[in-house]
């Protein structure tokens, strides 16, 4: 790991999506003289967290958590409601516009969906090549060899740099979206269930090319999964998220071997492992809530198992635990 | 690395030829479709070198003879002319006025349409993509040319603007933009939640970039299928007008017009005056009609095979 500023830091950040009404809502409500409910859905709700260069850091959570949200905001492709993302420790607004694209270029993606995340009706050529041509990262004469290198670099055989995506399988799919998001020499990538829809086969191969990408460009990832197993293979710290906020932060080893948050104990519990023999499987009860309307207090006590009053009322804080780990949860409080 | 088994060729099967020449063949399938592309061809080129091909200027007068007028088809006239068609009152040969008719047609239909392509598409884009008080806007305003008859705001903007056809094409645009207006939003809308655009936007290339190069491509398809419906429905629509009398002027005549010239001479017998122009205006139509059909099926991602 390296020292100085971390490269990435999100301070209270917080997104609302709104349902907004427009004008045949609002005659419509007027009409039947029902009132307009503004529904909104906090989906990251008043997140901090920091990402040192060259860690790794896992983002864990049941699907509709926030944590893609999460995700986005980091990658710059959804501007936060609240709080602020600081690249390097420098705030985008008192960036020069130079200074703010090299930062948009620092941070990439790599998406979930192999299929929808590459543009069906351009070339592979065009796909990897288009942003360096763009941002002037690369000559025109250089670009053949500059798209012949990335693709390479990630598996790919550059013979096949004047194909269409759907002509390539899902694993070669996800690599040209990973040569994409280093076309533009990235310092960070935020992978959103990079390899959840992959063949299981494939998915450790992409996994490994993460890895060894991660060694030979000196990248900082923020891994995104629903998938603890795959999180404990490849992050230095976990992050646990549960509707919209994060209630356990901490090195891996040391989460996996005691996680704290009931939710954590809840999820890990469940994950399968080699040797355990035959085992009855108990899900976490209950379900997510609805993000409309979330429970009171800390979203998690009506799944709680040591839920207290003090739960239903109030929303505990992330608060150290030990050293580099952090929980939310009031049980901390009574040890 | 682990297993190199990802590396391999592509997975090609059927797949080796670019999507447009599977996509043609899928099209030539349907002999209708492929009779019907063949008539379109013909009748474009056709009305591209009617100068050339028909037998006669018909509106040239020194070389129209009104003692050769109302003759019937196969006719010999009086310098020795052979009327394919007939003549009608002037002593004109239909052959020859179809041909210019249709040109005339066609241009008015097919401008139109590219126009009304133009400015839909653009607005419609505009609309998904900037979402909030101007998609509400453009959207009203779609809706709004799209409550009235087509027909009826045709005739009140040229009963307005007068005759001529940059009016004619002019009222055409402002009837049939909304309908790509519409469609192309609706594509747009579904296109821009896409992670490929979510990936454009995160290597920040530019608005304009990632709506025209990104997302306007994607769309298309179903421009092509409602632009060739819509030339066919402004070819009929412009014939309509000029029936009745406010479409293309009596020097420009179309198909429309000479439909509506013979119309008075129908009852007489003299059914040639009418009825040619009217089957060609029904051929082409009718083929345009078949070519878009079939595009629609080729080109829906849903009902692929």
């Amino acid at each position: 790991m390296h020292d100085g500023p971390p490269i990435v830091e999100l301070r209270d950040v917080s997104k609302r999506f709104a349902q907004h009404h427009d004008f045949a809502d609002r005659v419509a409500a007027l009409m039947t003289r029902k009132a307009l409910v503004d529904a909104a859905v906090l989906a990251v709700n008043d997140v901090s967290v920091s990402i040192a260069r060259g860690e790794v850091l896992g983002l864990v959570g049941e699907s509709g958590c926030g944590k893609s949200t999460l995700g986005r905001i980091v990658a710059g492709i959804i501007e936060p409601s609240e709080g602020e993302v600081l690249i390097d420790g420098t705030r985008q607004s008192a960036m020069s516009s130079e200074q703010a694209t090299r930062a948009a270029l620092d941070v990439q993606m790599i998406f979930q969906d192999p299929m929808s995340s590459l543009n069906p009706r351009k070339r592979v050529i065009d796909i990897i090549g288009e942003a360096p041509r763009v941002h002037g990262l690369v000559s025109r004469a250089e670009l053949d060899d500059y798209v012949c290198m990335q693709m390479e670099r990630v598996g790919l055989d550059p013979t096949y740099r004047q194909r269409l995506p759907h002509q390539f399988s899902g694993g070669q799919r996800q690599r040209i979206g990973i040569a994409r998001a280093l076309a533009v020499r990235p310092r960070f990538l935020v992978c959103d269930e990079a390899i959840a829809a992959l063949d299981v086969s494939i998915q450790a191969q992409v996994l490994n090319l993460f890895i060894e990408l991660r060694a030979s460009l000196d990248l900082t990832y923020l891994f995104i999964s629903h998938d603890l197993s795959v999180v404990e293979h490849v992050s230095d710290r976990v992050a646990i998220m549960y509707l919209g906020r994060i209630v356990e932060i901490g090195p891996t080893d040391a989460f996996y071997a005691a996680p704290n948050h009931p939710y954590a104990q809840m999820l890990l519990a469940e994950v399968p492992r080699l040797g355990g023999g035959a085992r009855d499987y108990t899900p976490v009860p209950g379900e997510i809530p609805s993000p409309m309307d979330p429970p009171s207090g800390c979203h998690f006590h009506p799944r709680c198992p040591h839920v207290s009053a003090r739960c239903r009322s109030e929303a505990p804080v992330l608060k150290p635990i030990a050293e580099g780990r952090m929980a939310a949860c009031h049980l901390n409080d009574q040890r | 690395m682990a297993a190199q088994g990802d590396h391999g060729s592509p997975v090609l099967a059927d797949q080796e030829q670019p999507q447009w020449r599977q996509q043609w063949q899928q099209f030539a399938e349907s002999r209708r479709a492929w009779l019907a592309l063949w008539v379109i061809v013909i009748l474009l080129l056709a009305a591209l070198f009617a100068p050339v091909i028909a037998p006669q200027n018909p509106y040239d007068l020194t070389q129209i003879d009104l003692f050769d007028g109302r003759l019937p088809p196969g006719s010999v006239g009086e310098s020795g002319f052979i009327y394919v068609l007939g003549s009608d009152v002037q002593g004109r040969d239909m052959l020859s006025a179809m041909l210019y008719g249709l040109r005339n047609s066609l241009f008015v239909g097919v401008l139109s349409a590219v126009f009304a392509v133009g400015i839909g598409v653009c607005l419609g884009l505009i609309a998904a993509y900037a979402g909030g008080w101007i998609d509400a806007l453009i959207m009203r305003i779609v809706d709004f040319m799209l409550g009235f008859p087509t027909i009826l705001v045709a005739l009140v903007l040229l009963a307005v603007l007068g005759q001529g056809v940059g009016k004619v094409i002019l009222a055409l645009v402002i009837v049939q933009w909304a309908y790509f207006a519409r469609a192309v939003r609706g594509i747009a809308l579904v296109e821009r939640r896409k992670e490929y655009v979510e990936a454009a936007m995160c290597l920040n290339l530019g608005s304009a970039r990632i709506l025209f190069h990104h997302i306007l491509p994607n769309c298309m398809p179903p421009v092509i299928v409602i632009g060739t419906m819509q030339i066919a429905s402004a070819i009929s629509l412009e014939a309509t007008l000029s029936f009745l009398g406010l479409g293309l002027p009596i020097t420009e005549p179309s198909l429309g017009l000479l439909i509506a010239n013979g119309f008075n001479y129908l009852m007489a017998g003299l059914y040639w005056i009418s009825v040619f122009p009217g089957l060609l205006l029904l051929v082409a139509i009718f083929s345009l009609n078949v070519v878009g059909d079939r595009l629609r099926d080729v080109l829906n991602p849903r009902l692929q095979r």
